[in-house]
């Protein structure tokens, strides 16, 4: 029995250190001698890309488009290879990243979400673009391009699009009630806006109610945010150091978009509560809604469905003013101390981010692009609506406020347009909380 | 006569002693322990220590009892223990008195047809809470909902089952207490199949009713199952997590937002692990405390 165990505890000990041990590989050819004075090659460069939504194999367009990129990029830099990383747009796709910026594994580029990039940069993990920055670049993109990537005065991504908010309009039901669609020449006054939201709120024939209009409002998925601009409030003021939303104009943009539901009943019951998912389900597939506000990432469902979708501009309010408001897709470098992997991770984020990029790959631009020279987006009346909205948006400065302002806030909101709270009281209440975290974070 | 003492071991010798004889037993339970140690014990021991940090991708840092004080300042934090602790309550209310109506229900019944009934209530458990969760989203949809559809059929006007902040978490509760937990039914049926028919036989005898029968006889044996069931569900209903983020995502106005739940966002929207292990912590304090108090005042020392 004691030689038994003895040799049985050898064994696993042998099989552990050859499972442990550094594999050596024998060289497969000779030595070449050296080659005579010759200019030397650019150093061979991989650098790691954790791209969002992306699916080894997958047939979606960001797969497909980021497959096609990478490949025109390594084929007119045959220097630098891209180790492709694709990470879903969930909680465990932020894990993931979180996980691999904690541990200071291979990361060079990722795709970040405008609300984390602020932590990202304090937190001293990215790479500044200023020094890759050209004139031309400079000149090229537009100035809130880089006021959402600006952080204490630097800017830490590149930007590539803003998911530019418009409305979108079933035509069918547009039609069928006799009311005109908007113009951007013409947009509607809030009047406008919800004399025609009420005339396209009716039942139908067959008993299905219609609501004139929805948009996705729990927290997290927010996309009726240009009507918090139209009266010109905001959130926070331009420097992004103090909470304005509780001014005159903020309050009363809030109290419009509470009012469609609460006193002129044109929203549906889930108005104030509805994902983004069911919105658009609500839209698209049940019909039951004549206008969603909702972001460009829907139009190509709706286009390739041949939905009857025509993409209106938001009403204007008390200033007058178009106005819409997004999410940004930006792509941020990790700093490293390898030059080369940095100037290398900076030279792709720039192809990606640039005017080539959406020529060489068709469906690449899925936004209007945050370059002067980028129109790749443009190429249908509702795309075109969408792009020239982008002069018009107002958007805040970036702050890293924790994630429980974020929910308080979110209720807030949410008080408001369920008739909880007016929207006065709501931003009163929250208002100190949230300048309280605004001044922690400016000390 | 001379006596011979023998020489006292030594220290090295009895643990020679000892390992010679137990050796092959620490053998065969060291994969399990180090799997336990690396994938269990560290991550909980890291977890404590993390309560004590403020973590970022720079690393932690000691903060003593900040996260702790940071909670107990948070309308938040309390708000989502508040209904963490109505949900548990209800909940395991509702699961022990149902489980143990259907497993009586069964009871008189004849054996093929009491294993039926008995896998037919366990069935549900083998459902992901996903796709559960999923169903009754549609059963509360507002305009498209069962529920609505029945209301309507009787002429009463729709309810918000999900978008009212003031019915919401009533709505999730609705939702778990309406499954009758097949473990209980299976558990309690068993138990009730246990109890020896001669005490049944001596009441009647003495002239005991149903009532009688049932409070003097099988609740007391019942018990040891009792406290079993209300320290697993207690557990359960305090670590509610999948049904509120599918069916409401804790809204709205965060009036369905649970302690677990908050654990997740405050991990994995805020990356403050910091804070999150102090939220851990304390769920874990309330539910050992919890469970301690279960056991004393449930457990029993009646023998059958």
């Amino acid at each position: 029995m004691k030689r038994l165990f003895t040799l049985f505890t050898l064994i696993i000990a042998i099989a552990l250190l050859v499972a442990c041990a550094t594999p050596t590989v024998a060289p497969t050819t000779a030595p070449k001698p050296a080659e005579p004075t010759k200019a030397p090659a650019p150093k061979q460069v991989t650098i790691t890309f954790y791209q969002r939504g992306y699916t080894a194999g997958g047939t979606d367009v960001t797969s497909v488009t980021t497959d096609k990129a990478i490949e025109i990029f390594q084929k007119n830099n045959p220097n630098i290879k891209i180790n492709l990383v694709g990470i879903p747009w969930t909680t465990e796709g932020d894990t993931k990243l979180e996980a691999a910026l904690a541990a200071k594994t291979d990361i060079n580029l990722f795709r970040v979400t405008s609300v984390n990039l602020p932590r990202y940069a304090k937190q001293g993990v990215l790479s500044e673009i200023t020094p890759f920055l050209t004139d031309d670049d400079k000149n090229d993109f537009y100035p809130s391009g880089f006021q959402v990537a600006t952080i204490d005065g630097k800017v830490w991504a590149w930007p590539l699009w803003v998911t530019a908010i418009s409305t979108f309009a079933n035509t069918d039901i547009f039609k069928e009630r006799g009311v005109d669609l908007p113009t951007m020449a013409k947009p509607w006054t809030w009047d406008q806006f919800v004399d025609a939201c009420k005339k396209l709120t009716y039942k139908k024939a067959d008993g299905t109610q219609v609501y004139g209009f929805q948009s996705s409002s729990a927290w997290g998925a927010v996309e009726y945010y240009p009507l918090m601009y139209i009266d010109g409030g905001r959130i926070l003021s331009e420097d992004g150091k103090k909470f304005v939303q509780n001014q005159p104009n903020g309050i009363s943009a809030l109290q419009k978009i509470a009012d469609l539901a609460l006193v002129h009943k044109c929203t549906p019951p889930d108005f104030g509560t509805v994902d983004q998912v069911g919105a658009r389900a609500q839209f698209k597939e049940r019909k039951t809604i004549a206008m969603l506000m909702s972001t460009p990432g829907f139009m190509p469902d709706l286009e390739n469905n041949k939905f009857p979708v025509a993409a209106i501009p938001p009403p204007t309010g008390t200033t007058g003013k178009l106005v819409t408001n997004g999410a940004f897709g930006l792509y941020t470098v990790v700093k490293v101390d390898d030059q080369d992997k940095l100037k290398a991770a900076h030279e792709f984020a720039k192809y990606l981010t640039g005017s080539q990029v959406a020529k060489d790959i068709t469906g690449w631009q899925q936004a209007p692009g945050l370059r002067r020279s980028n129109t790749g987006y443009a190429t249908s009346p509702n795309r075109e609506v969408i792009a020239k909205l982008v002069e018009f948006g107002v958007y805040e400065a970036p702050v890293a406020t924790p994630a429980e302002l974020g929910n308080n806030y979110g209720a807030a909101l949410q008080a408001i347009i369920l008739g909880k709270k007016t929207a006065k009281q709501a931003m009163d209440d929250i208002a100190p909380d949230y300048q309280k975290e605004l001044d922690a974070l400016n000390k | 006569m001379n006596t011979v003492f023998a020489p006292k071991p030594t220290l090295f010798q009895l643990v020679g002693k000892f390992w010679h004889k137990h050796r092959w037993s620490y053998f065969f339970i060291a994969p399990s322990m180090i799997l336990f140690f690396i994938f269990i014990a560290y991550p909980v021991a890291q977890a404590v220590l993390l309560a004590f940090q403020k973590v970022d991708l720079r690393g932690g840092d000691w903060v003593g009892l900040k996260n702790f004080q940071d909670l107990g300042a948070s309308k938040l934090f309390w708000s989502s223990m508040q209904h963490t602790f109505v949900y548990a309550v209800f909940i395991v209310i509702a699961w022990i008195t149902s489980s143990m109506i259907v497993a009586s229900l069964i009871q008189p019944l004849v054996a093929p047809v009491q294993a039926l009934f008995r896998a037919a209530f366990y069935l549900p458990n083998v459902i992901s809470i996903v796709v559960i969760s999923l169903v009754w989203i549609w059963i509360f949809d507002p305009d498209f909902g069962f529920f609505n559809y029945l209301l309507t059929l009787v002429g009463l006007p729709k309810v918000l089952w999900l978008q009212n902040p003031d019915i919401a978490l009533w709505s999730i509760v609705l939702s778990t207490v309406l499954i009758v937990p097949g473990s209980g039914v299976v558990l309690y049926s068993a138990a009730m199949g246990s109890v020896p028919r001669d005490y049944y036989e001596a009441a009647e005898v003495e002239g005991a009713n149903v009532l009688q029968k049932l409070l003097h006889i099988t609740f007391p044996l019942l018990k040891p199952t009792t406290l079993y069931l209300t320290v697993i569900y207690t557990i359960a209903g305090f670590q509610i997590f999948e049904r509120v983020y599918i069916m409401t995502n804790g809204g709205p106005i965060n009036s369905t937002t649970t302690i677990v739940q908050l654990i997740f966002q405050t991990a994995f929207s805020d990356f403050n692990f910091g804070r999150a292990s102090a939220e851990a912590l304390i769920l874990f304090a309330i539910i050992a405390v919890c469970s301690l108090i279960q056991f004393k005042f449930l457990s029993t020392d009646v023998e059958y």
